[in-house]
C-alpha cells in the first residue's frame, strides 16, 4: 500500500538536470593486520540501496528540495564504514558544483540545488577493487573523483588513472588530495564502466559502472488456462521511460507486438507512467512462450524478460478429482464403521437381554431346583 | 441410542476433536488465507485493494452472521446433516469462484456461498465439542481451536504455492476440494444423548449450586424431546421458542453484551498492527515476523490455556479466567501506542498473542456454563452472530480515527477501553450474583448446611434449605415423568 507514493514523488522531484558529484575517498589505516576482505557484491548492494534510495528520503512535497540527510552509515567487521550525504552544503573540496551550467537549458531547473556527495573510506587489501554501480536515465553532467584521506597527503608521489574500459582519459582535474573527472552523459555511449586507479605504494581502484536503469519484472512465469486472458506486468520503479515496446519470441526472432498484429488479441496500457501492462486475451497454447517488455530512456533501451505458461484445464483438475475421491472414501469407511459398531452394539444388547431373561428365569425356579440350578451354573 | 451416564470424557470424543480440529483449518483458516488472493485478483481484474479486500469481510460477516441457522439446522435435523450440508456448499462457492469473470461474481461465489457453507459447519462442530467433554472441556476445545492457527500457519504457504504452480483459478479449484473434507468431518459427528441433560440430584449436588442453566435443560427435556421427532409445524414453532429462552436469561445477556463489546475491540488490531508498526519505523519483514509471532502464540495460548482451566484448582473459577484473558488483552492494547521500536513490540505481539487464544478456547466452555449443554449449540450460533457485526463495523470505524486523528493511538485506545469494559461487566454481573446468593444464604443460616439425600429407586429428593424446595419439587417431578417413559 505504500508504494504508489514513491513514484510519484520521484517523478515530480526530478525535472531537468541532476547533478551528481560522487567522491571517493580511500582511507589506509597503517598495520590492521586480517582485516575483513569487502566482497565488490556487499560493496555494490548497499551502495545501490543508498544511490537508489536516495530520492525517496525525501519526504517533502514533489517541488525541489534542499534538505540535508544523512543516509546510511554501514560498516562491516568495524574497519570499512560508507555513508550518502545528501545536501546542498558538503564538506568536499573540490568546486562548487551547484553553478555549473549545462547544455539544453530548456530543461535545467535551476532551483535543484541538489547533489551527491559520495565518501568511501575502504581498507581492504591492495587489488581489491570497489565497484560502485550509477543508474541515469537522462542526459547529466557527472562528476566523478577519487579522493585520498588526508592522512596519505604525504606518501610519495601516486600516479592516479582515469579509464572508461580501456582507454585512458587524458583531462583529470586535480586538487590537493582529489583526482576526478567531469562527464556529460547524453547518450548511450557515454555509458559503461569508469575505472580510477591510483597507484602508490599499494594499488587501489574503484569501478563506477553507469548504466541504464533496470525493468522491475515477477521472475516467476505467468500461468493462465486456454482461453483466459492473461496480464503480463512491467515495471521501472523511480525512473519513467520515454516509451514502452513489447516483444514475442516467434522461434529465436523477436517480434514487436504493434499495430500490424491483431488488434483484438493483443492490449497495451500505460496504467502509471512507470508501468506498462500487456494484455493478452483468448489464450491458446500457442501464445505459451518469452515475452519481452522495452523501456527506451534517453540514455538508451532497457529489457525485461517474462515467461508465459498456458495451461489446459485438466492439469489442476487431477489433483482436485484425488481429493474429491478421498472425501468419497473417508465418508464411506466412516459410515461403514458407525453401520458395523452399531450392529455389535445391538448384537451385545441382545445378548444381554437373553442372558438377563435365563437369569430371571433360574431366579424363579429358585426354590424349587435349588441345587439342580447350582449344578447347571457349573 | 440407549443415553449415555456422562458425557465420555475420550474414546469417541477425541474423533470430534480431530472433526472440529479439521472444520476449524477448513474454515477460520481458509478465511485467513483468501487474503493471500488479493494480490492476484488486483492484478488479473484491475481493481483496487479496498474493493478486493470486500471479499474477506464477507466471508466473516456470512459465516458469523448464519451461526444461528447453522445451529438451528443441526439441532433439528442432525449435526452430520448440517455439517455436510456446509461442506457442500463452501466447497460449491470455491469451485463456482474458480470461474469467475468479475469480481462481483467472487463476491457471490466466494463471498455469500462460502461464508454460508462455513457457518453451517464452525458453530455445530464446537457445539458438539462440549457435549462430549465434561472434564477435559476446556483442553478439548484448546485442541480443536489451535486449528485455526495451526491451519493458517501451513496453508498459507501452500495456497501460495499452489498459487504459483496453477494460478488463482486451479488454486481455488484445489482448495475446494480441500474444503470438500468438512463432509468428512460431518461424517464423524456421531450424535450423542446424554443422561445429563436429564440430570438427577446427586450429580447436581457435586457442584456447589443449583446452576440454573440444568433447571432450564430439565423444563426444556421433558416437553420437547417426544415431540422433536413428530415434526409437526406448531411444536415445532413451540420447540424453536423454548430452544432459544436462554436468549432471555439474565447471565445469557450479560455475556452476549460483553462479547459484542470484546468483539469490538479485538478485530481492529490484527488488521492495524502491521501497519502501525510499518508507521512507527519497523521494516517489513520485522512486521510480517510481529504477525507470525502473533500466531504461532495464539496457538500456544489455546491449548495450554485450556489445559489449564481443567486443572481442578481453576476449574470453579473458569470464568474468571475468561474475564482475565479479556482484560489482559485490553490492557496490551492501552499500552500498544506508548511501544515505539520492534524490541518493545515483540512482548506485546506475545502477549496478546497468548491471551488471544486464550479467551477464544474459553468462549465455547463459558457459554455451556451459562447455558447449559443441551442449547448450548443455539447458543453458540447466536455468540458468534453477535461476534459478526463488530468485525464489520470495527475496522473502518478504526481505520477512519486514524485518518481523522492522524494516528493510531486513538484506535487502539478505544479497543483496549472495550474489551476492559467489556471483562469488567461479565466481572460485576458474577459478584452482583454471588452477593445476591450469599444474602439470601444468610436468611437461612440456621437450616443445617448438609445435604440429605433420600433415594427412592429412580427418585431421588434433596432438601437443603426451604430455599432449595422449589429445586426439589421440581426434580421430583421431572424425574418422576422420566421414570414413567
Amino acid at each position: 500500500m505504500p508504494a504508489p507514493t514513491v513514484h510519484a514523488r520521484f517523478s515530480g522531484s526530478r525535472p531537468g538536470r541532476l547533478l551528481l558529484l560522487l567522491c571517493l575517498c580511500l582511507s589506509l589505516p597503517g598495520g590492521s593486520p586480517a582485516d575483513l576482505a569487502v566482497t565488490p557484491q556487499d560493496a555494490n548492494q548497499t551502495q545501490e540501496n543508498s544511490l537508489t534510495r536516495m530520492p525517496t528520503g525525501l519526504k517533502s512535497s514533489p517541488e525541489p528540495m534542499t534538505t540535508a540527510r544523512t543516509v546510511n552509515r554501514q560498516t562491516w567487521g568495524g574497519s570499512i564504514s560508507d555513508h550518502l550525504t545528501l545536501g546542498p552544503e558538503a564538506s568536499t573540496p573540490g568546486p562548487d558544483l551547484t553553478t555549473l551550467e549545462f547544455k539544453q537549458d530548456t530543461k535545467l531547473n535551476t532551483s535543484n540545488g541538489f547533489y551527491v556527495e559520495y565518501e568511501v573510506l575502504l581498507s581492504g587489501e591492495s587489488g581489491t577493487a570497489v565497484v560502485k554501480n550509477i543508474t541515469l536515465d537522462s542526459a547529466v553532467r557527472i562528476e566523478l573523483s577519487c579522493k585520498l584521506d588526508d592522512k596519505y597527503s604525504s606518501a610519495k608521489v601516486l600516479q592516479v588513472t582515469w579509464k572508461k574500459g580501456n582507454e585512458t582519459i587524458g583531462h583529470i582535474n586535480k586538487t590537493e588530495n582529489s583526482w576526478s573527472i567531469q562527464l556529460t552523459i547524453s547518450d548511450n555511449s557515454k555509458l559503461g564502466s569508469y575505472s580510477c586507479t591510483v597507484q602508490g605504494e599499494e594499488k587501489f581502484s574503484v569501478v563506477f559502472h553507469l548504466q541504464v536503469p533496470k525493468i522491475d519484472v515477477k521472475d516467476k512465469p505467468v500461468i493462465t488456462y486456454e482461453g483466459d486472458a492473461a496480464v503480463l506486468v512491467c515495471k521501472s520503479p523511480g525512473y519513467t521511460p520515454i516509451s514502452w515496446t513489447w516483444y514475442m519470441t516467434n522461434g529465436s526472432e523477436q517480434i514487436a507486438i504493434n499495430d500490424s498484429l491483431l488488434l483484438d488479441k493483443y492490449v497495451i496500457n500505460r496504467v502509471f507512467p512507470n508501468v506498462t501492462q500487456l494484455k493478452i486475451l483468448n489464450l491458446t497454447s500457442k501464445d505459451d512462450g518469452v515475452y519481452w517488455c522495452e523501456a527506451a530512456f534517453e540514455l538508451g533501451k532497457s529489457k525485461g524478460k517474462l515467461k508465459l505458461k498456458v495451461l489446459s484445464l485438466m492439469v489442476p483438475l487431477k489433483p482436485f478429482l484425488a481429493i474429491v475421491a478421498e472425501v468419497v472414501v473417508l465418508v464411506a469407511v466412516i459410515f461403514l464403521f458407525e453401520i458395523y459398531s452399531k450392529r455389535r452394539e445391538k448384537r451385545a444388547e441382545v445378548e444381554k437381554e437373553f442372558d438377563q431373561i435365563e437369569q430371571l428365569k433360574s431366579e424363579e425356579s429358585n426354590g424349587v431346583e435349588n441345587s439342580s440350578t447350582r449344578h447347571r451354573k457349573v | 441410542m440407549a443415553p449415555r451416564s456422562g458425557p465420555p470424557d475420550g474414546g469417541w470424543g477425541w474423533m470430534i476433536v480431530a472433526g472440529c480440529f479439521l472444520v476449524t483449518i477448513c474454515t477460520r483458516a481458509v478465511t485467513r488465507c483468501i487474503s493471500i488472493f488479493f494480490v492476484e485478483f488486483q492484478a488479473y481484474f484491475g481493481q483496487d485493494y479496498a474493493r478486493t479486500a470486500w471479499i474477506h469481510s464477507i466471508v466473516d460477516c456470512a459465516t458469523m452472521l448464519c451461526a444461528p441457522l447453522g445451529s438451528l439446522i443441526s439441532n433439528h435435523v442432525s449435526c452430520q446433516v448440517g455439517i455436510m450440508l456446509g461442506g457442500l456448499l463452501a466447497s460449491t462457492g470455491l469451485i463456482l469462484s474458480s470461474f469467475a469473470a468479475s469480481l462481483e461474481h467472487l463476491y457471490l461465489s466466494l463471498g455469500v456461498l462460502t461464508g454460508l457453507g462455513f457457518a453451517l459447519c464452525y458453530s455445530p462442530a464446537i457445539a458438539m465439542v462440549g457435549k462430549y467433554f465434561n472434564k477435559r472441556k476446556a483442553l478439548a476445545y484448546g485442541i480443536a481451536m489451535s486449528g485455526s492457527g495451526i491451519g493458517t500457519f501451513i496453508l498459507a504457504p501452500v495456497v501460495q504455492l499452489l498459487i504459483e504452480q496453477f494460478s488463482w483459478r486451479g488454486a481455488l479449484l484445489i482448495l475446494g476440494g480441500f474444503v470438500l473434507n468438512l463432509c468428512v468431518c460431518g461424517a464423524l459427528m456421531r450424535p450423542i444423548a446424554l443422561k445429563e441433560d436429564r440430570k438427577t440430584a446427586p450429580g447436581l449436588l457435586e457442584q456447589e449450586y443449583v446452576p440454573e442453566a440444568q433447571k432450564q435443560d430439565l423444563k426444556r427435556m421433558s416437553i420437547c424431546s417426544p415431540l422433536i421427532k413428530a415434526w409437526s409445524h406448531e411444536c415445532l414453532c413451540y420447540c424453536s421458542w423454548k430452544e432459544y429462552d436462554f436468549l432471555l436469561m439474565p447471565g445469557f445477556m450479560v455475556l452476549a453484551v460483553s462479547v459484542l463489546f470484546m468483539a469490538y475491540g479485538c478485530s481492529p488490531l490484527f488488521v492495524y498492527l502491521v501497519p502501525y508498526a510499518l508507521s512507527v519505523g519497523v521494516s517489513h519483514h520485522q512486521a510480517a515476523f510481529l504477525m507470525s509471532i502473533l500466531g504461532v502464540v495464539d496457538i500456544i495460548g489455546n491449548i495450554t490455556f485450556g489445559w489449564l482451566t481443567d486443572r481442578r484448582c481453576l476449574k470453579k473459577y473458569r470464568h474468571f479466567c475468561y474475564l482475565f484473558a479479556v482484560g489482559m488483552d485490553g490492557l496490551c492494547c492501552l499500552f500498544l501506542p506508548v511501544l515505539q521500536t520492534f524490541p518493545l513490540l515483540v512482548p506485546f505481539s506475545f502477549t496478546f498473542g497468548y491471551f488471544d487464544g486464550a479467551y477464544v478456547t474459553l468462549i465455547p466452555v463459558v457459554t455451556a456454563d451459562v447455558v447449559g449443554t443441551s442449547s448450548l449449540s443455539s447458543a453458540l450460533g447466536v455468540v458468534y452472530f453477535l461476534h459478526a457485526i463488530p468485525y464489520l463495523v470495527s475496522p473502518p470505524v478504526a481505520g477512519w480515527l486514524v485518518d481523522t486523528t492522524g494516528s493510531y493511538t486513538a484506535s487502539f485506545l478505544l479497543c483496549g477501553f472495550s474489551m476492559i469494559f467489556s471483562s469488567t461487566l461479565l466481572c460485576f454481573a458474577r459478584l452482583a450474583k454471588k452477593i445476591k446468593r450469599t444474602h439470601l444464604r444468610s436468611l437461612t443460616n440456621d437450616t443445617h448446611s448438609k445435604h440429605h439425600i433420600w433415594t427412592n429407586g429412580a427418585i431421588a429428593y434433596s432438601v437443603t434449605g426451604e430455599l432449595d424446595q422449589k429445586d426439589a419439587e421440581f426434580l421430583a417431578v421431572d424425574t418422576s415423568s422420566y421414570s414413567n417413559r
